[in-house]
């Protein structure tokens, strides 16, 4: 196995993991974001360029995903507190 | 059909359908699970793009390269130990010359891209073989991986480690510099004896040397390259501009 069938792993186990284990999709979404992050700043050394540009469309679905959560959560927040 | 396309083409219907049925059932646990497999399909497209060549077969590539660089310089009779020169006018991505003889001069004027054999000089000295091309697309890779020019020896070293690494050619590269010295150490990740390597390079050996001379924007000539307990150790001195040499 090379670095990157190790990084496939890592990620297939946490993604797979907060799947099951998390209730909720806005906190799996989240939680996938940040090991896709995780596993591009520690194994970004051994990714090509082709790589990276490739995860990049994910990633940017995934920031976007998570903006609307955040929103959605102030709102939630807010109106709470208004009422 | 490659097995990554398989294996991506099952996680995509698996996923959509346990997708569809959580958010018609109103499941979290399958839309979690649906949404997780459309993810991965998504990350082994991307992460398994690589082919792969066994390192026995790079072996023997790097064997019958290594007898025609011999056969080459032993024809050739060629003498001088490899010089590095950086990009300029006439060779705009720089280029490696291994002189005639070991008390070699320099005439970069004469050289071009499309000349290999240096001969039409006034003085033996100068003559020597011109290889423009060897290690440029590695050096090509570091610029890629540093997303700009190589400007310093530090990010030759850096970019140079992490794309060998990346590449499984190399586990470390290690520059280091002192006055116009400088001293590199290469790890292959292959099966690597240094023969003749200070005259006719390796395109490992050759693309660092090169980055550096683009780096430092000076000729770089190869004193020594020897087997060391770490890798191997390549000696270099730095010679000045190449207008300096014109």
């Amino acid at each position: 196995m090379d670095v990157e069938d190790y990084m496939l792993l890592f990620l297939a186990v946490w993604i797979l993991l907060s799947a099951i284990i998390v209730g909720s999709v806005d906190v799996f979404l989240t939680l996938t974001l940040i090991g896709i992050l995780i596993t591009l700043e520690v194994g970004g050394l051994f990714l090509d360029r082709e790589q990276k540009e490739g995860m990049k469309p994910l990633v940017e679905l995934l920031i976007l995903l998570f903006t609307l959560i955040v929103l959605k959560k102030v709102y939630e927040v807010l109106s709470g507190g208004a009422s | 059909m490659e097995a990554k396309y398989i294996s991506s083409a099952l996680l995509a219907l698996t996923g959509s359908a346990l997708a569809v049925i959580g958010f018609i059932r109103g499941e979290t646990g399958y839309l979690n699970l649906g949404l997780a497999a459309l993810f991965l399909t998504a990350i082994v497209l991307t992460f398994k793009s690589s082919s792969y060549v066994k390192k026995g077969s790079l072996n023997i590539m790097i064997k019958s390269q290594r007898n025609l660089a011999n056969s080459l310089l032993e024809g050739l009779a060629l003498e001088g130990k490899s010089v590095y020169l950086p990009p300029y006018k006439n060779l705009p991505d720089g280029g490696v010359f291994i002189p005639l003889r070991e008390d070699f001069d320099l005439d970069p004027a004469r050289f071009d891209e499309g000349s290999i054999f240096v001969t039409d000089v006034p003085d033996e000295r100068k003559m020597g073989l011109l290889l423009p091309t060897l290690g440029k697309e590695l050096v090509e890779k570091y610029e890629e991986h540093l997303e700009g020019p190589l400007t310093s020896i530090p990010e030759v070293e850096s970019a140079a480690g992490s794309v060998l690494k990346s590449l499984n050619l190399a586990r470390r590269v290690y520059i280091e510099e002192e006055g116009s010295e400088i001293r590199v150490i290469v790890s292959p990740d292959f099966e690597c004896p240094p023969i003749n390597c200070e005259r006719f390079p390796c395109p490992i050996c050759a693309s660092i040397l090169r980055g550096i001379a683009k780096a430092s924007g000076e000729v770089i000539a190869v004193e020594s390259l020897d087997p060391g307990k770490a890798g191997v150790e390549i000696k270099a001195r730095r010679m000045g501009r190449v207008e300096e040499w014109m």
